[in-house]
């Protein structure tokens, strides 16, 4: 069999889950040896609506990870837009615990008023904002972020730094609702993975706009796969495997 | 001497649903060529849907067969003359196997229609390919899957344990879901073109799948060939396992 090909990595989209934390951490540790990924940026999730106390939860759990391995990760601070000390939270995760980014999930829309303080902080501190982004014909979430969302909010804040995940799951949706919005880069990251969506993103936005993220601790070869088979030069393929996130991250260490 | 390695699951044409950028023979040869694939078995994407798949079979079964590969020709048990046609299928098509799309041609598995089909193929020495999905059901555009269902297609195999059956595009959830039935019978094999849902894949397969049962499958060109023969070049498995899962399993299936 052809040998594998190694190359620098940032992995812009990665989790640990509640549930198993310490299973999702061993497995992410290996995945760094395995892969030889040289950074994930990491955010931890539970349930679609989580609690204030679950959050912070979850957010010790992301601390405590960095904390354990500084050079494998980074991380996320993760906000439920329904909370009334989201701001207090962003601001602390990102001044005192290191956190490089935010993520928002599935607790509202993106473009949901609620989440407007998440862009204005973010803009202040120079972070990107993650937004998961995924239309479906079936079992779609009642405030599940689509490609049309993240035009919105990209409209109204445009020197927010917006990924979108997921290549909005549809790209031919997705890719379609955010091409024109400069300040919105995207992952291709999750299950999808037919053959022409990563070729389809760069012939609409080119490469400059595309991060590598995975969804670990589902596949990792899966979206590797895609970047190792698009259709673009060696140069424009390390682009989206390292340079365009160590460009985006301004706050994330890196050897 | 060079070793013989194959894909279980590609196909050549045009999907109705997107633009397919390498559905040409010489596209699919080419990306087979890069990855150190010798050969497999291919089918015809046109002919899923059309009303007469023996049509669009007959443009491309020679042309398949002489570019060395096997030839999986689109079968349809409720299209009134199918099981007599199988006899073309085999002497004039030159088909090594039938490949059956439940999902989108919208019947149960156990039904007697697909049952006789699949026992006739078996009396002439075709193989049965059990397409579980041809999209993820998420991203359908225009047209829904109706789904399949693992009980249907084991029961399928036990009614006709002289028939050698592909189970193929199923996730790895359902496979290992299934895994009894696979391990106990000898006339199932499982392909990997969907097992994208975790980290490891092809060890925690392992786990509870029969070496001798996986083979190696792309979904090309509507799936990314990189994605899977990553998964299994990154294995920590033994070589001989690899080679198995690459070359000598196929080889059983379809002699």
């Amino acid at each position: 069999m052809n040998s594998v090909e190694r190359r620098k990595v940032i992995d812009v989209h990665v989790h640990i889950w509640l549930s198993r934390i310490e299973n999702d951490i061993k497995e992410l540790v290996k995945a760094s040896e395995v892969y030889g990924i040289d950074k994930m940026l990491i955010s931890p999730l539970s349930g679609y609506d989580p609690s204030v106390e679950e959050l912070q939860t979850l957010n010790d759990h992301a601390t405590d990870a960095v904390k354990r391995y500084p050079d494998i990760f980074d991380a996320y601070v993760y906000l439920n837009p329904r909370h009334d000390n989201m701001v207090d939270v962003l601001r602390r995760e990102i001044e005192d615990k290191g956190k490089v980014g935010v993520k928002l999930w599935v607790a509202t829309f993106c473009d949901d008023p609620r989440a407007y303080p998440v862009y204005e902080e973010c803009i202040k501190y120079d972070v990107p904002v993650l937004l998961h982004s995924f239309v479906k014909t079936v079992g779609q979430l009642e405030n599940e972020t689509r490609g049309n969302h993240v035009h919105n909010i990209a409209q109204r804040y445009p020197e927010a730094k917006i990924i979108m995940a997921h290549l909005g799951a549809n790209c031919y949706h997705g890719i379609r609702a955010i091409r024109n919005d400069k300040n919105v880069w995207v992952d291709p990251c999750g299950s999808i993975y037919r053959q022409d969506d990563l070729d389809y993103t760069i012939r609409q936005i080119g490469t400059d706009r595309i991060l590598y993220g995975t969804d670990m601790p589902g596949s990792y070869n899966t979206n590797y796969g895609q970047v190792l088979e698009a259709e673009i030069s060696e140069d424009k393929k390390d682009d989206i495997l390292y340079n365009n996130a160590a460009k985006l991250f301004t706050k994330m260490s890196l050897k | 001497m060079m070793n013989k390695y194959y894909d279980a699951c590609s196909f050549i044409g045009n999907w109705p649903f997107r633009k397919i950028h390498k559905g040409k023979i010489t596209d699919l040869m080419a990306e087979h060529k890069k990855n150190g694939i010798t050969g497999g078995l291919v089918g015809c994407l046109d002919s899923v849907f059309f009303n007469d798949p023996y049509e669009g079979d007959e443009e491309v079964a020679k042309l398949i067969r002489d570019c060395g590969y096997d030839f999986a020709a689109t079968v349809n048990p409720m299209l009134p003359g199918t099981l007599e046609e199988l006899d073309s299928i085999k002497t004039v098509l030159g088909a090594s196997a039938i490949r059956l799309y439940p999902s989108n041609h919208g019947y149960s598995c156990a039904s007697e229609e697909a049952i006789a089909v699949a026992k006739r193929a078996g009396e002439l020495g075709l193989k049965v390919v059990v397409t579980v999905r041809t999209e993820d059901i998420r991203i359908d555009y225009c047209f829904k899957q109706s789904g399949v269902a693992m009980a249907d297609i084991v029961a399928l195999a036990k009614a006709c344990p002289d028939t050698k059956f592909l189970f193929s595009n199923i996730y790895v959830g359902e496979a290992m879901g299934i895994a009894p039935a696979i391990n106990e019978c000898n006339n199932i094999w499982i392909d990997i073109s969907r097992f994208n849902h975790m980290l490891f894949v092809i060890e925690k397969a392992l786990e509870k799948i029969d070496a001798k049962k996986i083979i190696f499958g792309s979904g090309f060109p509507l799936l990314t060939m990189k994605c899977m023969l990553l998964n299994v070049e990154y294995a920590e498995v033994d070589d001989s396992v690899k080679e198995m899962i690459m070359s000598s399993n196929y080889e059983d299936f379809i002699s």
